[in-house]
């Protein structure tokens, strides 16, 4: 088999890969001609659609009845894309990691992209084209079409932009229109209205970790078992300069006498990690909680003051809100301690 | 993962007590045994609410599986003591702990091998087990990195005689330490920093430490004030290179004596009980102190089952027997068949007759704690015999008195203790019907094998009598 190579008239390799496919067919026999007669019609129209020009008469060294029989083929790949598209809001959903999110709608949108390239092909070899695949091509793209909000979230990826550039027949897409891109701009404005807001998300983001840093509790009589070993995390509270951090440690299990235990919480200069007793005497809010730090810029906390509370740390008066972080575990700021 | 290259970060800067705390975060509950006191007592004085983490415990909490593995450290001695202290745990499993320092994996590793096949009794095979970090100490998120440590050879003994007593089932003593490395060639090999181990053993309760017997002198010289305050014991690698035998001496004190058997059916109690009495200096008095105490009764109450079992309705009353050297051989007889009274036989010798009257007193101490077993200790009557030409004539002199009253099938003649003529003039005097008592035990380091035990006891045939009076 011959291997890719990105000569400078095959910046892409399309026509090594038409090259590849037309002399997979010619070794082929029977029904294995027909999967390598699929390949042959995307590789040319690939070629075609980047506008290169294919080495050789295809259709003298490829039998006209091979590709033609091929297109049935063609359309049970193009019905497959359509049953994907019609999953993509599900898949989306489900989808949390934002590279697979956009890969999804990437790899559909490519899919079109060799549609576009069977279309070309098939003009270019002058086949009949079956009607139930002009229907499915259709389809295909009226499908595409319901789904723009979410096709419009590749708007700006590095894909969408390369593809626009280097297409030729770009404009034939109407996904890489300026007008699709308007689409990615209403999309984002309307689901910002529907998001909470700026302050909305500092609460909820100081909740979740407070409560992820909150200790199991095990119960008034259960007694702590020396099974396993005692564990502790740290939370940190960023002033806004960053040039400050507040800690403070909870064990991540806890009984109720655990929970009457005063626990520090101290305020650390952010380059050396020393006592910031600069806020010695300063005022703080830890929900309820309220108090001075005294000489060290410590202050004592019982697990049941605050327990309950958004996690929201503030300092000084007027008070400003510290941004809650949680160590990671073993972590020492980043580092892989 | 936690490595060399974490505690220069700490030791660039100036340690202040937020860096003290996060350290003992960073190494939890291992805090105590690896930081230095300063620094958990700057981490202390900033947040008193973790004494686990930022207190010097008196010792290191005792775990079934347990070792007490102490490293010496690499570097950074101004936050991490020079002696480390990492308690392990074998336990079954695929691995050892994937936190470990991937040189200790090495080491318990080879300890494995080395071990393997040469365990006595065990059915358990070492291959089976794993090293992990104690779950008290360390939670499953720690990982130390090998350049912590400046070598991790000297845990191959201590880590020895852990998985021996892990596979016997038997609770670690930590009162009892020890370092040294070992080669398949050389045997015991150096240790590095003993001072610094022996003191922090000290420091959480241990009494004894064994190291290489040539490293004592060394331990005299720099150290001379540790000998008061711990036993140091020297090991002495066996002539054969054997490592079980090598670390026998630490193994008799390096676990806690078992709790004896609940039952006679407590396998797995009396397994125990017996690789403990193995563990023991041979033939020392603690040994036999723990056989009278937590072996005894037990196996006399499995004989008692097992004889009773082959009695099914019979009942003998009578025993006649000789005072053997073997006295817990006679003993066994004594109780397990069952009997009313017993004729215990020995010769005029001092010592045999000594012996008679010591195995009559014993049993009569032991009446008490021998019915818990359900065990009857019967009226023991003694009597001397000629051991002069005429033996069957001077036993038959000896017995007539004690079995003239006694239905034949009442009577049990134990042909097991004393010579081999003995036991042949003995059977001379076995008549139809009676009954033959007969024992044998397997023998491991000459020594019997506690559990081992097998009386017979059958009743004899007119054709057998015939036999044995030469008809």
């Amino acid at each position: 088999m011959t291997t890719y190579s990105h000569s400078t008239n095959d910046p892409l390799g399309y026509r090594q890969d038409l090259l590849d496919a037309i002399a997979a067919i010619e070794t082929a026999s029977g029904p294995y001609q027909g999967t390598h007669a699929v390949d042959v019609l995307f590789c040319l129209g690939r070629c075609l659609l980047y506008g290169q020009a294919p080495e050789g008469d295809v259709a003298k060294r490829v039998d006209r009845e091979v590709l033609q029989a091929a297109l049935s083929d063609v359309e049970v790949e193009v019905l497959g894309w359509i049953t994907a598209i019609e999953d993509l809001p599900q898949a989306w959903d489900v989808t949390w990691q934002d590279d697979e999110a956009a890969l999804l709608c990437q790899s559909l949108l490519e899919s079109q992209l060799d549609a576009r390239a069977a279309e070309l092909a098939v003009a270019q070899l002058q086949l009949n084209v079956p009607q139930s695949l002009a229907e499915s091509l259709r389809q295909f793209d009226i499908s595409l079409r319901q789904q723009r909000e979410i096709l419009a979230t590749v708007v700006g990826s590095t894909w969408w932009e390369n593809l626009r550039s280097t297409l030729p027949l770009s404009e034939s897409f109407w996904w890489l229109s300026d007008e699709f891109s308007q689409v990615a701009v209403m999309v984002v404005r309307e689901a910002s209205q529907s998001l909470p807001t700026a302050n909305d998300w500092t609460t909820i983001r100081s909740r979740a970790l407070w409560q992820e840093a909150m200790p199991r509790f095990t119960g008034a009589l259960a007694a702590k078992t020396e099974s396993d070993a005692p564990d502790f995390t740290r939370v940190r509270w960023h002033s806004p300069d960053r040039k400050f951090t507040a800690f403070l440690m909870l064990p991540r299990d806890s009984n109720r006498s655990d929970r009457e235990i005063p626990r520090t919480l101290y305020i650390a200069r952010a380059n050396d990690e020393s006592l910031a007793t600069e806020f010695a005497g300063q005022a703080f809010t830890l929900g309820d909680l309220t108090g001075l730090f005294d000489e060290q810029g410590c202050v004592k906390v019982r697990l049941d003051d605050i327990a309950d509370c958004d996690g929201q740390l503030k300092i000084g008066t007027p008070s400003v809100a510290w941004r809650i972080e949680l160590d990671p575990p073993l972590a020492r700021s980043g580092e892989s301690m | 993962m936690i490595t060399h290259g974490d505690l220069s970060a700490y030791c660039e800067a100036n340690l202040t007590s937020p860096l003290a705390l996060r350290l003992c975060q960073a190494f939890g509950a291992l805090s105590p045994l690896v930081l230095k006191p300063e620094v958990l007592q700057l981490a202390n004085a900033l947040d008193d609410s973790m004494p686990q983490l930022t207190t010097v415990p008196p010792g290191v909490r005792e775990r079934p599986g347990g070792c007490i593995v102490v490293l010496y450290s690499s570097s950074y001695h101004e936050i991490i003591k020079k002696a480390i202290v990492l308690p392990m745990v074998w336990s079954i499993a695929d691995d050892h702990a994937s936190g470990l320092p991937v040189k200790l994996r090495t080491v318990a590793t080879q300890v494995i091998e080395t071990l393997a096949g040469k365990m006595p009794f065990e059915t358990a095979d070492p291959r089976q087990w794993r090293l992990q970090f104690d779950p008290g100490y360390v939670s499953k998120a720690l990982v130390l990195s090998d350049d912590l440590f400046e070598t991790f050879d000297s845990a191959f003994i201590t880590l020895s005689a852990g998985l021996v007593a892990a596979i016997q089932g038997l609770q670690p003593d930590y009162h009892t330490w020890g370092s040294a490395g070992w080669s398949e060639h050389q045997g015991l090999v150096r240790v590095a920093g003993l001072c610094e181990k022996i003191q922090t053993a000290i420091e959480l309760g241990a009494t004894h430490f064994f190291l290489p017997l040539w490293q004592l002198d060394e331990v005299s010289k720099e150290c001379p004030s540790l000998e008061k305050e711990i036993a140091l014991q020297g090991l002495a690698s066996s002539t054969q290179r054997d490592v079980l035998k090598t670390i026998e001496p630490m193994l008799a004190a390096f676990t806690k004596q078992p709790m004896p058997p609940s039952s006679p059916d407590d396998s797995e109690g009396l397994n125990r009980c017996v690789s403990y009495y193995f563990n023991q200096v041979a033939k020392s008095e603690s040994q036999k102190q723990f056989y009278k105490t937590h072996l005894f009764p037990t196996i006399v109450a499995r004989c008692r089952q097992r004889i009773a079992a082959k009695l099914q309705e019979s009942r003998p009353t009578h025993l006649v027997t000789i005072a053997s050297g073997e006295k817990e051989v006679t003993m066994i007889a004594i109780l397990s068949s069952g009997v009313d009274h017993c004729l215990l036989l020995h010769t005029d010798d001092p010592k045999q007759t000594a012996l008679a009257e010591q195995i009559k007193n014993e049993l009569k101490n032991d009446q008490e704690s021998l019915l818990r077993f359900r065990l009857k200790v019967p009226e023991i009557e003694l009597r001397g015999f000629c051991m002069g030409g005429q033996l069957v004539a001077g036993l038959r002199d000896a017995t007539t008195q004690f079995v003239s009253t006694v239905d034949p099938d009442q009577l049990v003649y134990d042909i097991k203790p004393g010579t081999k003529r003995m036991t042949f003039s003995i059977a001379q005097l076995v008549r139809s019907g009676n009954w033959i008592y007969d024992f044998a035990q397997t023998f491991n380091k000459n020594l019997p094998v506690p559990g081992t035990e097998l009386p017979e006891m059958w009743q004899v045939s007119h054709d057998i009598t015939a036999m044995a009076n030469g008809h």
